[in-house]
């Protein structure tokens, strides 16, 4: 089990990542914005914790990055929660179960999770406008936001690994 | 490791469940399931306020710096705007002199009609004490000649000494050597408006060979006389503040204040031509 200063800990580093990774995105998403496209910086610490954490913390954490963005959107509260929850707790179980943890690896995850998150978010909220666009919104839209969180994963990656060294050994991981 | 197990999996449902569940009040009316939305919203709520906080002052702050450039462009044309606009009050400024100028000229016209005027600048000034002379932009081919008389609406400033081709010279009536035939509007006094060169400074001239029974006082207005043929008659030239008699005993004297503002004139008009009856008294 990990220890209570652990969990503590843990929770502080990945409330407050999230706090201002979603305050920095929601202020100066801007300054990041490629081509009018932005990566999704919370579904990083979504793969992130599900690489690193057990499921149900990581089922947490996502659900705790979702409530931020639901709470902050203006459309019906839950779609987004359900998808991050969701998102985070597959993520925890492939990489315990099947995938072997890297960089590599939790890039194509973070890929594979926001092409899937913006194609839900698609279907969700404009399934009048799935037609003949559809092709184009795949195009320009979800694949450079999929390929571009992908990259920005890699910082988060790294903090995380290093977060996670600090504070939990290999047996514990198994909470 | 089964999938569908474990305390994440129960998490996971039950965040499932219980967003389907806000997602159905949300959808099916906020009316009738008034108490689920009030819920989602006490709950929600406090945090988008404190998110929303920080955000607005992440977002004021940051903007401190890359709004700066902005900033500063809006200031400079801020800056060319009021350039323009004061230079717009000053000409606007102009029009409003010129405006009072030309009604008094007008004023002028309507009583007099029978005087032909020429609108001049003052183009310069004598640059010494002892001279309040100056010369205006017009000149022989604006039908300005030698000897015309220069008002302003105030009053009479002087006389044409020299005209030229596009400027002429004009000396005022408080220099000395200028002389203009004058009459007490009052008592109907003749005398003579002179300059003088101890009241030149003062901005004052004597009216001389006044009669000894004149009945003058301070404050009485004096005018043209049109004797001389030079100055048009009835045109105002100042007032009494003084009256004395000559060191010689045989005739009275009186200081006049004359009306037209010299300091600070920079257009007068020249009469170029009046009415032969308005000469001879």
């Amino acid at each position: 089990m990990m220890q209570r200063g652990d969990l503590f800990n843990k929770s502080a580093y990945y409330g407050l990542l999230i706090l201002i990774v979603f305050l920095f995105q929601s202020t100066l998403g801007d300054i990041i914005r490629i081509g009018g496209i932005a990566p999704n910086l919370l579904f990083c610490i979504v793969v992130c914790a599900g690489a690193f954490e057990a499921e149900l913390f990581a089922s947490v954490v996502s659900f705790a990055a979702g409530f931020v963005v639901d709470s902050y959107s203006e459309r019906i509260f839950g779609v987004i929660l359900i998808l991050f929850t969701v998102a985070g707790y597959v993520n925890a179980h492939l990489f315990k179960a099947y995938i072997r943890l890297s960089l590599q690896n939790v890039c194509i995850m973070t890929m594979a999770c926001v092409f899937l998150y913006e194609l839900f978010v698609y279907m969700a909220f404009f399934f009048t406008a799935f037609n003949a666009s559809f092709g184009m919104t795949v195009l320009t839209k979800m694949l450079p936001a999929a390929l571009y969180s992908g990259a920005a994963a890699v910082p988060f990656f790294f903090v995380t690994r290093f977060v996670n060294r600090q504070t939990v050994s290999e047996e514990e991981k198994e909470f | 490791m089964n999938f569908f197990r474990g305390k994440a999996f129960v998490f996971t449902m039950i965040v499932i469940s219980v967003s389907l569940l806000l997602m159905a009040l949300s959808v099916t009316g906020a009316k009738r399931l008034g108490i689920g939305e009030d819920f989602t919203g006490i709950v929600i709520s406090p945090f988008q306020k404190v998110v929303t906080l920080a955000r607005n002052n992440i977002s004021d702050f940051v903007s401190y710096f890359t709004d700066f450039k902005k900033l500063k462009e809006e200031n400079e044309e801020l800056t060319r705007k009021v350039a323009g606009l004061e230079q717009e009050l000053v000409k606007n400024e102009q029009y409003r002199e010129e405006n009072k100028r030309l009604k008094g000229l007008l004023e002028i016209k309507e009583s007099r009609k029978d005087f032909t005027f020429a609108m001049a600048e003052i183009i310069s000034r004598d640059i010494d004490n002892y001279f309040t002379g100056f010369v205006i932009d017009k000149g022989t081919i604006h039908g300005v000649k030698k000897n015309d008389t220069v008002i302003t609406n105030e009053g009479i400033v002087g006389v044409v000494t020299e005209a030229e081709t596009t400027w002429s010279k004009v000396s005022t009536i408080i220099e000395p050597g200028t002389t203009v035939g004058a009459i007490v509007s009052r008592t109907g006094d003749i005398g003579i408006v002179e300059g003088s060169f101890d009241r030149m400074e003062s901005g004052l001239c004597i009216m001389s060979y006044l009669p000894k029974s004149a009945n003058i006082i301070k404050g009485d207005y004096v005018e043209t006389s049109g004797l001389g043929g030079i100055f048009p008659k009835g045109l105002i030239i100042g007032t009494v503040v003084e009256v004395g008699m000559e060191s010689h005993g045989l005739s009275n004297y009186a200081v006049i204040s004359p009306k037209a503002d010299f300091s600070n004139m920079r257009t007068v008009f020249v009469i170029t031509s009046f009415g032969e009856s308005e000469e001879q008294p």
